[in-house]
């Protein structure tokens, strides 16, 4: 945290890591840098050929995504949304107490998004372990074949997530960050928010909409 | 001299893929996929029709599959420039890129086997037929390995003219990630994460085709920034390291 | 010190988007096939998304072609899926 207010004051006008140079159109400023809008727009994209595609399968056989849908564990989905809305509120606050030189606090509230992150996790597998007991496998009925598919992706991309979480964790402890640092903590960012993103389509999709 | 070996290495690596593209579907067929749900006497049946294009279209890649060797031993060099010697991820590199042809010529041995004698047990060629759907769709640890390293790399290229753009890195991160669901296809038969599914063949195949195109432009302009730094190594008489 | 980083807009959507999230679920547990519900659903859906991409993702303060190609996203996602839903 920070020390006295004075000092305070001056390292938040001193240190805006990341800025772009500010351009003529106001202050534009490209969150992370322009490559990271290929990952981010490019996976937004293949996502929405799979959320697509689960639609289509769903028009073919409408009675029994509804009748499968119904025995989703819809409280641990909402839960699940509810965790991942929350850890994206904490990863962006901590990138403003990162550009406001508040470290420390950026760390702890890192920290707490992962622990979001494994709590997505565990409820998951909970959740995954529950189906499997009822006897729900991804080899039952379409709708099961393509709820594992959607989830378990996404999963994938969850983990891939807190291993970029980590990584900014060891980023927000140093005092100085490049630009090109800096960038790529905001893109780092950027992709944790996508995978909040990208499970407030699934959860609706899948648990209500069937 | 080396510019233009190596840019050739380049374009013959992208021209391997329409080749491959020409052979797998155009000649053999095989593209698009059969279904792994298909009986043993479906899939022998199919061997028995198409029998001729498979054995010569897979005839060929066994032949020219090794083709992409250079284009590989260009981008590994390349990580090896950007490491600065030949450490382990160029290393790595090169071992993986070793086993890249024989994601095309192993698979279509199996292949080549099953349409060999059209007349054998059902079951038998079912079995060949597998083989050649799980390497050629499943494995997909090399390739994926290859390029995180090279976005690793193109990451932490601090020199002053990197070899490779930032967003290079980020679009290989793009390219590995949509690759990672071909490894399920041996735990579905049928559905997206078939080897004929949407998710695990047609998906990491339109991204792979993307990824070449932009790989090949990539190590093109890789050359040329090499180049200039050979030249200006040379007159200040600055020895590349042997290792 | 920390609490003064979460006066801030991207609070305010948090809230904002939790409390869309628990009307979506309260409103769409329970409805048949086909229903008009599941189209407003999946609007909230991409309401939420917009907020995401704007808020946390920072996209406001993007230069207008990232943003724009972004929100042509959500228009585009949210026009595919109800559309496949109502008419497929």
């Amino acid at each position: 945290m920070g020390t006295g207010g004075v000092s305070q004051a001056a390292a938040r006008l001193a240190a805006k890591p990341g800025r772009a140079p500010q351009g003529s159109s106001g202050d534009r400023h490209v969150p992370g840098e322009p490559g990271v809008w290929i990952l981010l727009f490019g996976d937004m994209l293949v996502f929405g050929v799979f959320f697509a595609t689960f639609m289509y399968q769903r028009s073919l056989a409408p009675e029994l995504f509804d009748e499968s849908r119904q025995t989703l564990s819809i409280g641990i989905g909402l839960a699940n949304t509810l965790i991942l809305l929350t850890s994206s509120l904490f990863v962006v606050t901590a990138i403003r107490a990162i550009r406001s030189s508040q470290r420390l606090a950026a760390r702890w509230l890192l920290v707490g998004a992962l622990a979001c992150g494994l709590a997505f996790v565990g409820l998951k597998v909970v959740e995954y372990t529950a189906k499997v007991n009822e006897g729900h496998t991804p080899n039952q009925n379409a709708f099961y074949l393509y709820y594992f598919i959607l989830t378990g992706l996404h999963l994938f991309h969850v983990f891939i997530g807190i291993v970029v979480l980590v990584l900014l964790l060891t980023q927000a402890g140093k005092p100085d960050l490049s630009v090109n640092r800096m960038a790529f903590v905001e893109g780092g960012a950027c992709f944790w928010h996508l995978v909040d993103l990208l499970w407030i389509v699934l959860f609706p999709l899948l648990y209500l909409v069937s | 001299m080396h510019v233009t070996i190596e840019k050739a290495a380049a374009w013959l690596g992208l021209a391997m893929v329409g080749g491959f593209l020409v052979m797998f579907w155009f000649i053999a067929g095989l593209i698009p996929p059969m279904n792994p749900s298909d009986s043993a006497q479906q899939t022998a049946q199919i061997y028995v029709d198409k029998e001729w294009r498979i054995r010569i279209g897979l005839a060929l890649m066994i032949l020219f599959a090794w083709l992409f060797a250079p284009f590989f031993a260009l981008l590994s060099r390349q990580v090896r420039r950007i490491e600065g010697y030949w450490g382990v991820m160029s290393l790595t590199q090169v071992m993986l890129s070793v086993t890249f042809p024989f994601g095309f010529s192993l698979c279509a041995l199996f292949a080549v086997a099953a349409a060999y004698r059209p007349e054998r047990n059902p079951d038998v060629t079912q079995a060949l037929n597998d083989m050649f759907w799980f390497i050629f769709v499943g494995l997909v640890g090399p390739l994926i390995t290859q390029v995180v390293i090279l976005a690793f790399c193109v990451f932490i290229d601090k020199r002053e003219v990197p070899s490779f753009p930032r967003w290079f890195g980020y679009f290989n991160i793009w390219y590995a990630i949509l690759g990672v669901p071909g490894c399920a296809i041996y735990l579905f038969k049928s559905g997206p994460l078939a080897w004929n599914g949407l998710f695990a063949f047609w998906i990491p195949l339109t991204a792979f085709t993307i990824w070449m195109i932009v790989t090949t432009v990539m190590l093109v302009k890789a050359v040329d920034v090499e180049a200039a730094e050979r030249e200006s190594n040379a007159a200040e008489r600055v020895w590349e390291p042997a290792a | 010190m920390t609490l003064s980083l979460f006066r801030a807009r991207s609070t305010v959507v948090w809230v904002v988007l939790v409390v869309a999230t628990i009307v979506s679920w309260a409103v769409g547990s329970e409805h048949g096939t086909g229903s008009a519900i599941a189209v407003v659903v999946l609007g909230v859906a991409v309401f939420k998304v917009r907020y995401v991409g704007l808020d946390f993702m920072e996209l406001r303060e993007a230069p207008l072609l990232l943003r724009g190609m972004f929100e042509c996203y959500c228009v585009v996602l949210w026009c595919v899926l109800a559309g496949m839903y109502l008419w497929l």
